[in-house]
Formats: structure tokens, sequence, C-alpha cells
């Protein structure tokens, strides 16, 4: 009560005049000028950015785009205009530049001219390039607006950036759409071509196995071709021979027909001899029988005439001999050979009907020529004795010759044996009957053999011509047949390539058929994958699209401006300003109390109680202000009351305190400790982003605790702080006054320098 | 009505910054003795009376008031008149608020009403505790007066209080000083500084000490003389004055 009284009084010293009451006015409303002023001129900076002047250069020109056209930066501009979070001035780029240089603009935005066609170019060809706009701002001018316009700008950005992001993906899902009707046939097609390919495959190994059949034929063939080549190799030079013997052959028929005539001539004398000689011979048979009976005994009587008969005979019988010798061999020979090929020739003809005909007829004519040649040599042996009758003659003439000879040796004696020689010559007769007709009939052989030996000769010509046209047309056989043979060789080997190329174009068919129906299957199952959104779909995913991640932005404990937001630190602010300046004006200690005998702790909440009483109002003031004048909302206007009380208290204990232990410097350290509380009482950025010295210092410090508890007052949320906070405050206070009476004991002695203080503040 | 203590000061030296403020005072004073403490202004009185009222302390040298020897237990029997710079009177507040502010107890009642009536009257002024008149209306001497009587309402032992001369013509000074007698006469051991004293119990301060206190800027104060002593010890030996009628009739 007492304290009470005192504090009265205190108060007591300001109301006696206006100056002092003025004074004491003054402290009331500093804490009013200091915060309130402050807070109003900050309430709501960022509800009044519309004021800010501002820049806006569209240099932007509209970009066409799937046929629509894209005017980004005007619709951004006039949404910017719309929303007047910012005082936009639509300027050219010039005066923006200027504008910003001279503070008349605080920033400028610049929509560059590609921006449409930036925006747009996802949609057309070419690299799609992210739409730019140009912020300038001039932080020197306020750092502040650099905050700002990020925050602005973040928002301008999000928004152009959502409505480009929503129409691309729009585009998107509809592409999405496309591509899976796309694939779908894509899908049908490769079906399609899996059934093609597999028909394919089917033909392709049929191919392969009738190239199979066609490599063996030409192998055949190249092998056939090969034997024919040697064969006609082997007609060739048979052909040759043929023509070098026909012209043998021709040569000796020719000789034949010489020797023939000859032969002729002689066979004529031959046959006029032999028929003589018969005529003679026959006509003296039967005398010489009868002679014989009669001569036998008388040949031994008359032998030596008989030898000159026989001698005769000798004679007559070697000419014969000579006679018949002259048909050669040689023709017979020449003429059988000439037979035989013309047989073979003719013989291969038939097993090759294909063969020349002119080669046949030749080879024919070759045949009939030969055969004549033959025939008519076979006709002139068996006609003139041929060729044996011819020997026999000769050897029986010879013998006849012998036999004459020994005759005439032995006619002395052929009364002897003429019985012998009786029927000897009876044979003989025969003989020279049959060979008087065989002459004749030799000559007549001969005749007809040299008339077909001329025919012969002219046979034997014409067919060493036909056989020389043969030799050179079979050469030029051969030569087609080689170049045949190689081309067959060729083909071969071409049809081999063919055969080995179908066979791996059969098994590359096989794999496309696999690898055909799998990308069917595959395509199937991709156009079942990707989507084919309806249009409301397509909205909603695009809408999601354009901006995928949003903030579900729960705002607890709502602070709905920066004046509210800065209130819990400005406040308990000004309340320590108040709190200095009220130990300004109050003195913290009576020193009249001091020098008299009250106890100490009444001093020094007589010292103490007057303040509060400023304080008080102080409180009431400010807070009347900021809640009427301001128009701030609390959750807990009581609270804020109470615990701004507390705080005035607790703050004014402490000043006291320290005013009264360290007398006028001691508003120094209160001034001193007013900057430590500023900057460690996270009344703006979280502590955490301070340095370590003021985190370490902030939990020591009442400042830190009131406007962590105010800011839960006035926005809501857990009062646990609030509690805490008026724990603390209550001990600021028990430790100001606890403090302040450790002074008063101090202050009751005078020291020289409190009696004269050499510093007055 | 009062009990008086004796002081006995032996050898008391302050030192101050700037050298001695004052240098072996001894001092004898038996209760209800009236002594005058003279020296020029700055010659170390307001120091010296503080340290007799154990407000101030003495950097050698003992101090005894009545049993007490340490400045804590002084205060409690010594209580301050009128101390230029260390108890003003508040000019802004009125006699009876100053009563009320100096008052022991919980609570301004009869008692402490009639107990500030005497403490007024014993100092020579209206007994009227109500008394609004605000201290810048009041002269010098009420003021030095009113310092006395706020003194008094603790019922000190010893009353000390300074520039008792200070701005009052000769008459209002030897009024004051018979008041201050009167008080003696009562039991009351005073101590009262002043420039000049015809007390024969008188302490005389040499002035131009060097370090001493600084000049003090009142009202009508004579220029300092010229150096007086500078080593001498200054002793004073006071006795009780007699005891009046007029006081004892006032008692009653």
């Amino acid at each position: 009560m007492r304290s009470l009284r005192l504090g009265r009084l205190e108060l007591r010293r300001f109301t006696r005049s206006r100056l002092t009451r003025a004074a004491l006015a003054g402290v009331v409303m500093l804490p009013l000028l200091y915060a309130g002023l402050y807070l109003w001129s900050f309430w709501d900076p960022q509800g009044n950015l519309e004021n800010i002047p501002v820049a806006l250069v569209v240099e932007d020109r509209p970009a066409t785009a799937d046929g629509k056209t894209v005017d980004a930066g005007r619709e951004l501009a006039e949404e910017l205009r719309d929303r007047e979070v910012l005082g936009w001035h639509t300027v050219d780029a010039r005066q923006a530049a200027d504008g910003v240089n001279d503070g008349s603009f605080y920033l400028s935005l610049t929509i560059p001219a590609d921006f449409s066609a930036r925006l747009a170019s996802p949609s057309g060809d070419g690299t799609p390039t992210p739409a730019e706009l140009g912020v300038q701002v001039d932080t020197g001018r306020s750092y502040i607006m650099g905050t700002i316009s990020d925050a602005v700008f973040a928002e301008v950005k999000d928004a152009a950036s959502r409505t480009a992001l929503k129409d691309y993906w729009d585009n998107v899902f509809v592409s999405f759409g496309e591509l899976h009707d796309a694939t779908a046939k894509a899908a049908n097609g490769a079906d399609e071509l899996h059934d093609g390919t597999a028909e394919a495959g089917k033909g392709a190994s049929s191919l392969n196995s009738g190239l199979g059949q066609a490599k063996d034929g030409t192998h055949q063939l190249a092998v056939g071709l090969g034997s024919a080549n040697t064969a006609t190799g082997k007609l060739s030079a048979g052909a040759d021979k043929l023509t070098r013997s026909l012209g043998q052959a021709e040569d000796g028929s020719r000789k034949l027909g010489q020797g023939l005539a000859k032969l002729e001539k002689g066979a004529k004398q031959v046959a006029d001899g032999n028929a003589q000689v018969y005529d003679q011979v026959h006509a003296q048979v039967p005398r010489l029988n009868k002679v014989a009976d009669q001569v036998i005994p008388v040949l031994e009587e008359n032998g030596t005439r008989l030898q000159s008969l026989a001698e005769a005979v000798e004679h007559g019988a070697n000419q014969i001999a000579d006679n018949a010798g002259a048909l050669p061999g040689g023709v017979r020979q020449g003429a059988d050979q000439a037979r035989q090929q013309a047989q073979q020739l003719q013989n291969w003809l038939d097993g090759n009907p294909d063969a020349d005909p002119r080669l046949r007829s030749i080879a024919e004519r070759l045949a009939q020529s030969t055969q004549e040649v033959t025939a008519g040599l076979e006709g002139a042996s068996s006609g003139g004795g041929g060729g044996d009758a011819a020997a026999r003659l000769q050897r029986d003439a010879r013998r006849i010759a012998e036999i004459a000879g020994r005759t005439a040796e032995i006619a002395p004696t052929a009364g002897q044996r003429l019985d012998q020689a009786r029927d000897k010559i009876n044979e003989l007769d025969k003989g020279l009957g049959e060979l008087a007709d065989g002459s004749a009939k030799v000559e007549a052989g001969l005749g007809d053999a040299a008339a077909a030996g001329g025919e012969l000769t002219s046979g034997l010509g014409r067919l060493g011509d036909g056989s020389a046209q043969l030799s050179r047309g079979l050469s030029r056989l051969g030569g087609g047949i080689v170049k045949l043979s190689d081309g067959a060789t060729r083909v071969d080997t071409g049809v081999g390539r063919l055969h080995e190329g179908a066979g791996e174009l059969t098994t590359g068919l096989g794999k496309l058929t696999d690898g055909s129906a799998e990308l069917s299957d595959k395509l199937g199952d991709g156009a079942r994958q990707i989507p084919d959104y309806g249009k409301g779909e397509r909205a909603d995913r695009s809408d999601m699209m354009s901006e995928p991640v949003r903030l579900a932005n729960q705002v607890l404990n709502e602070v709905p401006n920066y004046g509210t937001g800065f209130a819990p630190f400005f406040v308990p602010l000004a309340l320590w300003v108040g709190a200095m300046v009220s130990y300004m004006v109050l003195r913290p200690l009576n020193p009249r109390l001091l020098a008299g005998t009250a106890p100490a702790w009444r001093i020094a909440v007589a010292g103490w109680l007057p303040g509060l009483v400023l304080g008080a109002a102080q409180v009431g003031v400010l807070m009347a202000v900021i809640r009427f004048g301001l128009g701030m909302e609390a959750a807990h206007w009581a609270g804020v009351a109470g615990i701004l009380l507390l705080t005035a208290a607790a703050f004014l204990a402490v000043v006291q305190a320290v005013n009264a232990l360290l007398g006028p410097p001691g508003r120094v350290a209160v001034l001193a400790l007013l900057m430590l509380q500023l900057t460690s009482s996270a009344g703006t950025y979280p502590i955490e982003t301070s340095p370590g010295f003021f985190q370490t210092i902030s939990p020591w410090l009442p400042m830190s605790w009131v406007v962590s508890a105010l800011r839960r007052l006035i926005s809501g949320g857990d009062l646990t702080v609030v509690w805490q906070a008026c724990g603390v405050l209550a001990l600021t206070i028990a430790v100001g006054l606890s403090l302040t009476v450790y002074a008063v004991h101090r202050g009751r002695t005078w020291s020289m320098r409190r009696l004269h203080p050499e510093l007055a503040l | 009505m009062f009990h008086g203590v004796a002081v006995h000061a032996i050898d008391l030296s302050l030192e101050g910054e700037h050298g001695w403020v004052y240098r072996d005072v001894g001092l004898m004073a038996e209760p209800g003795s009236l002594t005058a403490v003279t020296g020029q202004a700055g010659s170390g009185r307001t120091s010296l009376l503080l340290t007799l009222a154990g407000r101030m302390k003495p950097t050698t040298g003992t101090l005894t008031v009545g049993r007490y020897d340490k400045p804590r237990s002084i205060r409690r029997v010594a209580a301050l008149g009128l101390v230029d710079g260390v108890n003003d009177l508040e000019k802004a507040l009125t006699v009876r608020e100053h009563l009320h502010e100096r008052s022991p107890g919980m609570f301004w009642g009869k008692r402490q009403e009639s107990r500030a009536e005497t403490a007024l009257a014993l100092a020579g002024l209206e007994p009227s505790p109500d008394d609004r008149t605000l201290v810048r209306d009041l002269g010098r001497e009420q003021r030095v007066r009113l310092g006395i009587a706020l003194a008094l309402l603790d019922t000190p032992g010893l009353l000390v209080l300074d520039n008792v001369d200070t701005g009052l013509s000769r008459d209002r000074q030897e009024a004051l000083w018979a008041t201050l007698e009167e008080l003696c006469g009562l039991g009351l051991t005073v101590i009262a500084a002043c420039t000049e004293s015809e007390l024969a119990t008188a302490i005389h301060l040499p002035s131009g000490t060097s370090g001493g206190e600084e000049p003090e800027t009142v009202p009508d104060a004579e220029k300092p003389a010229g150096a007086g002593e500078q080593d001498g010890e200054t002793v004073a030996r006071a006795v009780p004055a007699e005891e009046t009628e007029e006081t004892e009739e006032k008692d009653r």
C-alpha cells in the first residue's frame, strides 16, 4: 500500500505543470509512435503494391501453331493489368529502361518478341525453346522490391506456364489418341504382313525345291555337254580320218578302175585264150582218150611230143596266173573300211536323230556308195572268181603250169602215167571248161567292176566332199558345244547360287514371319497400352499435368498481412523503448527514500510502480490503436493484453534495475539490451537464420519469449509458449526487482562520483 | 523525545578520484549536542556529513554513532535533513505529499498525521500535514525546515543537514540555528554544515584541497575564501545545549 502511495507520488510530480504532463503523455504515447507508426506504415504493403509504378514492355508478336494463333504476350499483359498486383505502365523498351534508371519505375517486365513463338514451339517443328520473360529490378532503389518482384513474377511465370502447359498437354493427349489409333492400324497391317510373309515363305520353299531340281538338271546338262563335247571331238577326229580315208579310197578306186581296165583286157585275152585252150583241149580230149587208150602204149613211144605239148600248156597257165593276180586286194580293204565307217556314221546318226539332215543325207549317200563299192568289189571277186576265184585260178594255173612242166618233164615217161594224165586231162578239160566260163564271167564282171569302179570313184569324190563338209560342220559344232558347255556351267553355277539364295530367302522369310507375328502382337499390346482419352478425361489430365504438384497449402494460424505478422515483434520492442523512456522521465529510485530509512524492497517497488502505471497506459493506447486504428485481428485479445502488461512490467523492472545499478550510464546499457533483443528475438526471420551468437542469447532474453507468445495469441495455436513466456516474464520481474533492491542497498551510500556525476546523461 | 546518540569520529579521511575530499577529521559529539561543520563550498562538507550519517564510506578512520560503527547500522539512527544533491525536495510535490512520502507505516492514518504535525512543529513550520503548498513555492528556509521535519519522521538519534546558512539572511540563519538548538535540547544530536558558524563546536574544513568537492552552485553562495589550513587536524568537540523551557512547553 505504502509502495502504491509512493508510486503515485512519483507520478504526482509530473502532474503539476503542463510541460511535465506533456512529458508523461509523451512517454505514454512513445511506444504508440514507435510501433503504431511503423505498423501503420507497413500494415499491408502487399495489398498496396498496385501503387508501385512498374513498366510493362510488350514486344510479343502473335505466333501460329497447329492453325491456332497464340497471342500469349498480349494475354499475359491483359492478365497482369486485370490483376492490378502492381501499377503497370505499358511503355516501350526505351522508356522502360530510362524509367528504371531514373527511378520512375521500380522494375520493368519485358515480354519479348518471340514469347508466343517460343510458347508455341513444342507444337511445331524445330527445337522447342522455353519462353522467357525479362525482368529488370533496381534493388538499389528498393531492396525489398527484389523479393516482391520474385514473388510476383513467380506467380506470373506459374500462370503463364500453367496455360502453356495445359495446351501442350492437351495436344499430347490428343496425340496419344491418334497414336493409339495409328498403332492399332499398324497392328492390323502387321497381321496382314504376317499372313503375306507366311505365304511368301511357302512360295519361297517351293521355289527353293524347284531350284534344287533345276540345279540337278543344269548339272546334268553341263556334264552331258562335257561328254557331247568329247564325243564331237572324237566325231570330228573320225570325220577327219574318214575324209583322209575317203581320199585314199578315191585314189585306190581310181587305181582300181585303171587296174580293172587292164584286168579286163587281160581277162579278155585270158578268156579268149582259155576258150581257145578249152576248145582245143576239149576237141582233143575224146581223141586223147581214144588216143590215150591207143596212145598209152604209143606214149611210151611218143613221149617227146607230149612233152612239147605240156610245155605249151605250162606257158599258157603261166600267162593266166600272171593275169589273174592283177586285181589289187587294197581296194577291197579300203572299200570295206569305208563301208564300215559309213555304216558307223549312219548308226550314230540313227542314234542322234537331231543331227544335221544334210549330214544325214551325205552319210546315207556315203553308205550307199560304199555298199555299192563293196558289192561291186564282191561282185568283181565272185564274178572273176573274185579274189578267191582269181586266186584259185592263179593257183590252178600255176599248178597246171607246174604239172605241165612236170608233164613235160615226165612226158617222156608220160606213157607210164598217161592213165593218170588222162584223168587229169579230163579234169583239166572240165576245169578249162569252167575256167573258160569263169574267165568269161570275170571279163563280164570286170566290165561291171570297171563301171562300178567309175561310179565308186565319183561316189568317193562326192563322199570326200561331204566328209570334208561334215568335218567342218563338226568342228563348228564342237566350238558351239564348247560355248554351250561354258554357258551351261555358268548357268549351273548361277542356278546353284540362286538355289542357295532361295534357301536363305526361305529361312529369312521364316524369321520374317515369326518377327511379323511378334510385331503384330506387340503392336496390339502397345495399342492397348496407349491411352485413348475422351475430351473430359483429357481436360482433367491436362489440368493436372499443367500443375502436377500443387501445395495443399494448409495455413495454420493465418496471418492476414504484414502488419499483423510484425506486430508481435514491434509491440514488445515499443514497450521496451517505452520502458526506457519511462525511466528517463521517472527516477528508478527515489533519492529521498534512499536517504531515508524505508525498507529497500519498498523503495524498489515504489520506483517500479509508477513505471508500471505508465507501461499499462502505453499498452492500453498501443493496443487500442492497433485494434481499432489499424484493425488488427487477434485470436486472444485478453491474452494479448495480459502478456503485454506482463511484458511492460518485466521490461520496466529490468530497465529500472539497470538504471538503478548503473545510474545515468544505465541508459546506454538499456539501449544495448534493446539492440541485443532486437536481433535475437526472431521478430523478422526465424532465429535459426541468425548467427550462433544470437541463437545462443535468444532464450536468455525475455523479448524472444514475448514475441513467440504474441504470435500465438494473435494468430492462434498452441498456447504452451504463452505460459512459458508468462513464467519467463515473472522471473524477469523477480530478477529485475531483486537487482533493484540490491541497487537500493548500494544506493544508500553515496559515492563521490554519484554526488558529483562527471557524466550527465 | 529524542534519543540522541554520540558521534565519535577519529581521523576520518575520504579520498576521491582527484585527491582527498577531507582529511583527518576528528569529532566527538555528545548526544544532544549541536555541531557545525564549516568550510567553503567544495571543502568536502557534504561528503563529511554523509559520512557521519552513514551515507558515505570514509577511506580511513573510525566512526562510531551511538552503538554503531558500520554505515548500514548507522543509517538506522542517523537521518538526513536537507542535503543538496542527495535528497533534494521535489518542487512539484506539496508539503503534504512529502510528508506522505516519508511517513513510515502502511497507511496514512491518524498516527502518521500526528507524527507529521509534531515533526513540522519541531522543525518550526506550520503544523498542518495537509499543507498543499508546493515545495517550489517554499522559500529556502522553509525547505530546510521541511527537510528537518521529514528527517524527524524517522525519529532519529542523529540529524545531519547541509547548507544551513546558504541563501538565507543572517536573522533567518539564526532562527534556523535556534530551531536546531531546540532539537538538540530535545536530545537529538545535530550536525549541521554551513559556511561560517559562531558555534563553539565547529569543525572547519579547509578549502582548496586537491580533489575536493566540486564548487556547488548554490543560490547566493559566497565565493570561497583563500586557502586555509592544508594539513591541520580538524577536531570538534560538541557538548549538548541546554534544554530550554520553551521546548519543554512545546513537548507538553
